[in-house]
């Protein structure tokens, strides 16, 4: 059997152009455009377009702006960009839509509006993609991040059978219930621009102003498939692990929550990798991933009595 | 006057699975609700889609019967004091009741003189009700998992309520469910249709979500789906029907269409269950296959009745069946590049249980188990069996099985693999045959070798569960230890060799229990066999049951020898021939006196002729010696109608015995030979039945 490589569309017998020409990309389709459209549409409905969190972690879901901010009564309503690691998905570049990097549009509204639903529609009309003209399904998709201590109930979005969201209404952050719930909608950007560009791989696509998405992030993927899987030393990841935990245990009792969540976001990501590296058995691992919960409970407790030390600002100023 | 009642519950997309089980609970509620009200209908019906859960009602009352009843309360003496003035208690019981002390009369029951009251309840407005209990209804719908929203609860859902339409006739019932407010408004297809529409009359609402481009049955939207489905494959070939996936797809969908997708043939080296499931579980589409039987490169995609731009929606579907297809297809190819045998030690980290061990552990009792059954079920097949058994839990670290893209091709996957990589047929059809039956009512193993491995993985799980407490209760088997069990009584049953069998369940699991390492299980050898065997019992008069043999024939049967389960299948069989014979109730009544008496026995020795009376005893002694032998030999060949007829034929000499011979004789001696010689017939007489489980029947 062959190794795995791209499947090119072979020609068929039928009439084609003689030089397969690239296709033009259709205007507002670039990875960028798509991220500007978002931007401004999410921006025009009351939130704060906030930046990447300047940690690894695996998914937007770790950026404060979420996971600390989904916590306690205060109203908050954000979108921004998150780029995403799972070390263990890499494919050294080799396939067409699997990586260890890919980026999320994390949207968070809390409370959830009730027209949240209607507003992601309408996001995606600004893609240009009308729905009457697609057929976009609300899947069921519970979600649940383990190492977060976090659930929610919701679908996955699919858009003529390609999954291009996660929709979810969290119910519990950190091991807190919360109040008011807060609606997370995480856009898959390589997905849909995928979808838009009709590219068949992430290595066809366009990123924008001139560059490709290969351009971007192929090497990345190359040389980090290769340090996630072969040259990560698993004995300098394993001390790593411990000083990010004795770390965020330590900064919790001296009540530097954000500090604090920074470790627990920091060991979360260690223990992925040493995860893709091989060096945790199946045995091992749920103590992991319980050792990574535990902080973050820790953590979401510690907060709550933050912003409650605080006076809830947000609350006072009714910001939303 | 009667008029129908519509109450539809609008739901953000419910998931698929919850909307069957949610419209019995709606309807089993609203049931109850109308009888406990009093109130007649002509019929409860329940529809839901993915965004609407509806319960209509044709012919509802308008108004309740007035109520007119007699309640009876306290004793008169209790009821009135000496000066025949009522008591507490009979002021107590009168306005408990809504009437006035006064209008209490007194009656004579059977229990004496009681204290009555003549109670009168006005009938309420139907609307008035419903508008109280329409409001409870949701909250009461419970489902696998619910959530809160918005502000944070405390109401629980499926999933976020979006509205909620409940009109009695052209009455809009009027209530609120937290910040709900009911109305007459409902909602067509969320694409198609999206403006809200009003409605005039709880009647039309069907025929007006019709329009909406709804299908509100789910029945008649799964008729849709199947007939989409049929003429997009017509072109290629024949749908390869999938009635769990139907019964999904209807659920996803408010209007069906079906669209046909190519892919490119060359993945077609795949096998094609992995086709099947890579569309199935990725996509929910459907495959087509041709009439060999081969799939053809086409799979089958609903929608949600989007019929425009099919190009587009199709070129999206195959990108992402392509993209599914080629992961299997690297899947498959990497797969390929480490043998089942060297994937052994890689299930030296996969934990089987956590107090069983590892995977690697198990798989090197089942090749020995296996091999030990198969020298005794089928010998030919021995070193097949031990080969399969040593490679069939391979797949489980196989980027296809393992990296949870399709577990539930376990087995199919491993015999795949092993046939490309050169093991013999046997040896694979045994690897991909082993989890069989894998439900109640699924296939055997169809080979000799596949069959030994499958009781191995069987017996082994299950010696293991007991071994370590996890023994199934009531409605918990979280480890399906009953179908597991019930699947090798199946696998016992169905194949023997002339006239006898090789392997009883008592033989197996003593087998499997010594296989495992000393103090891996906790629960000591002879009781867990114990145990074991009476788990097996009861799946024994199970299978018996369903084979259609009636509970007392059942309990008959299996209370003796249950061990030997092909054997159980020929007495009861037996059984039921002779049963309904003349002889059959005297031999019954004969049989369990003997039996009866065995229980006194205590100790037997063998049988002192010596100390025979004449008569009825000794002739007994020396017919039942006659028989013995013929029995034996019948019985060992099965032929259990003939045991039965040889052993009938001592009735008359067991009734005289009775009558004659005072078995609990004065003399120690006579009577523990007595006993004795009772006791070797009553064992003669098992190897048939108890037969004591049949006396009630005959009575």
């Amino acid at each position: 059997m062959a190794p795995k490589t791209k499947v090119k569309p072979k020609p068929k017998s039928k009439p084609k152009p003689k030089p397969k020409p690239k296709p033009k990309l259709a205007p507002g389709t670039s990875f960028q455009d798509i991220i500007l459209t978002l931007q401004k549409f999410w921006a025009g409905h009351g939130c704060v377009i906030a930046q990447p969190y300047d940690l690894e972690k695996g998914a937007g879901t770790f950026n404060p702006n979420t996971f600390l901010r989904s916590l306690g009564p205060e109203p908050w309503n954000a979108a921004y960009v998150e780029p995403s690691r799972r070390p263990r998905d890499g494919r050294y570049g080799q396939n067409p839509n699997r990586t260890q990097m890919f980026h999320q549009f994390q949207v968070i509204l809390k409370p959830c509006p009730n027209d949240i639903m209607d507003l992601y529609l309408q996001s995606l009309g600004e893609l240009g993609i009308v729905a009457q003209d697609h057929d976009i399904r609300f899947l069921e998709d519970d979600w649940e991040s383990p190492s977060l201590g976090a659930s929610g109930l919701g679908w996955q979005v699919w858009l003529d059978g390609l999954e291009i969201t996660q929709f979810t209404y969290f119910q519990q952050v950190g091991g807190v219930e919360l109040k008011p719930i807060s609606g997370e909608i995480t856009y898959g950007l390589e997905r849909l621009a995928m979808y838009l560009q009709k590219a068949d791989s992430f290595w066809d696509m366009a990123y924008g102003s001139g560059t490709s998405y290969a351009e971007m992030f192929r090497e990345n993927e190359r040389q980090f498939s290769r340090y996630n899987f072969e040259a990560a030393e698993a004995a300098v990841l394993f001390k790593d692990f411990e000083n990010h935990e004795s770390e965020a245990r330590r900064l919790i009792e001296l009540g530097l929550v954000l500090p604090a969540y920074d470790f627990v976001v920091k060991a979360s990501h260690t223990f992925n990798l040493l995860d893709a590296r091989g060096a945790i058995s199946v045995t091992q691992r749920t103590g992991y991933i319980g050792r990574v919960r535990s902080l973050a409970r820790k953590t979401a407790v510690a907060y709550l009595k933050l912003r409650e030390e605080l006076g809830h600002p947000l609350l006072k100023t009714g910001a939303a | 006057m009667k008029k129908s009642l519509l109450f539809e519950i609008g739901a953000e997309e419910i998931p698929a699975s919850y909307i069957q089980p949610a419209l019995d609970q709606m309807k089993a509620a609203a049931e109850a609700f109308f009888h406990e009200m009093r109130l007649s209908h002509g019929g409860v019906r329940t529809e839901g889609t993915p965004r609407r859960l509806a319960l209509m009602v044709a012919d509802l009352q308008e108004r309740q019967e007035d109520l007119s009843e007699e309640v009876m309360g306290p004793p008169v003496k209790a009821a009135y004091g000496p000066d025949g003035k009522p008591t507490q208690v009979a002021l107590g019981f009168a306005k408990g009741r809504g009437v006035d002390v006064a209008a209490l009369t007194v009656k004579t029951t059977p229990r004496g003189d009681y204290v009555f009251a003549q109670v009168h309840q006005a009938g309420r407005f139907t609307f008035e009700l419903l508008e109280d209990w329409l409001p409870q209804l949701p909250q009461k719908l419970a489902f696998p998992k619910s959530m809160r929203w918005g502000e944070g609860g405390p109401l629980r859902f499926a999933r976020p309520i979006s509205w909620l339409c409940a009109l009695y006739g052209s009455r809009t019932l009027k209530f609120a469910l937290e910040h709900i407010r009911s109305g007459a408004f409902t909602r067509g297809h969320r694409f198609l249709a999206p403006a809200p529409i009003k409605l005039k009359d709880a009647a039309e609402y069907e025929k007006k979500l019709a329009h909406a481009d709804v299908v509100l049955g789910t029945a008649a939207r799964r008729d849709q789906v199947l007939a989409r489905l049929e003429k997009a494959a017509k072109k290629y070939g024949r749908l390869v029907p999938d009635d769990a996936l139907l019964d999904v797809v209807a659920n996803l969908l408010e209007k069906p269409f079906a669209l046909a997708g190519e892919f490119d043939p060359a993945y077609l080296v795949l096998p094609k269950p992995v086709i099947i499931k890579v569309l199935r579980e990725h996509q929910f589409a459907f495959a087509v296959e041709r009439e060999n039987g081969a799939l053809a490169p086409v799979f089958l995609a609903t929608t949600n009745g989007i019929e425009r731009n099919l190009p587009a929606i199709r070129e999206g579907n195959a990108r992402v069946v392509r993209a599914r297809l080629e992961d299997a297809k690297f899947f498959f190819a990497e797969d390929q590049k480490t043998s089942l045998e060297r994937r052994r030690e890689d299930l030296k980290t996969v934990v089987w249980h956590e107090k069983l061990g590892t995977v690697h552990e198990r798989v090197e009792r089942l090749e020995a188990l296996a091999g030990w059954i198969a020298e005794r079920l089928a010998p030919d097949a021995k070193a097949d069996a031990a080969r399969a058994a040593r490679l069939c839990k391979s797949d489980l670290v196989t980027l296809m099985v393992g990296e949870k893209e399709f577990t539930s091709l376990q087995g199919e996957m491993g015999g795949v693999y092993a046939r490309l990589a050169g093991e013999s047929p046997a040896v694979s059809q045994a690897i991909t045959e082993h989890y069989r039956p894998r439900f109640a009512g699924d296939e055997i193993p169809e080979s000799p070798a596949g069959r030994c491995v499958a009781l191995a993985d069987k017996i082994d799980d299950l010696v293991g569960s007991f071994g370590i407490g996890l023994i199934p209760s009531g409605s918990q088997d979280p480890y399906a230890l009953r179908r597991k069990a019930s699947g090798i009584v199946a696998m016992l049953k169905a194949k023997t060799p002339e006239g006898g069998e090789a392997l009883s369940l008592a033989e197996l699991t003593e087998a499997a229990i010594h296989l495992y390492p000393q103090g891996r299980l906790s629960t000591p050898p002879r009781e867990l066999t114990a145990q074991v065997m009476d788990f097996f019992r009861a799946r024994l008069e199970n299978a018996l049951s369903e084979a259609g043999y009636e509970p007392s024939l059942v309990a008959a049967v299996a209370a003796s020898r249950s061990e030997w389960v092909a054997e159980a299948f020929q007495r009861a069989e037996a059984l039921r021939r002779v049963m309904d014979r003349d002889e059959f109730a005297p031999a019954v009544q004969a049989f369990s006196r003997v039996t009866n008496i065995l229980d006194k026995a205590g100790d037997t020795k063998p049988v002192d002729e010596a100390l025979l009376a004449e008569g009825a005893e000794r002739t007994l002694w020396e017919r039942y010696l006659a028989a013995r032998p013929v029995v034996e030999r019948y019985c060992a060949q099965g032929a259990f109608v003939q045991a039965f007829e040889t052993l009938a034929g001592l009735g008359a000499p067991i009734d005289a015995f009775f009558g004659d011979v005072l078995v609990m004789a004065e003399d120690a001696g006579v009577r523990a030979n007595r006993l004795s010689l009772l006791a070797q017939m009553a064992r003669t007489i098992g190897l048939i039945a108890d037969f004591r489980k049949l006396v009630k029947r005959q009575n």
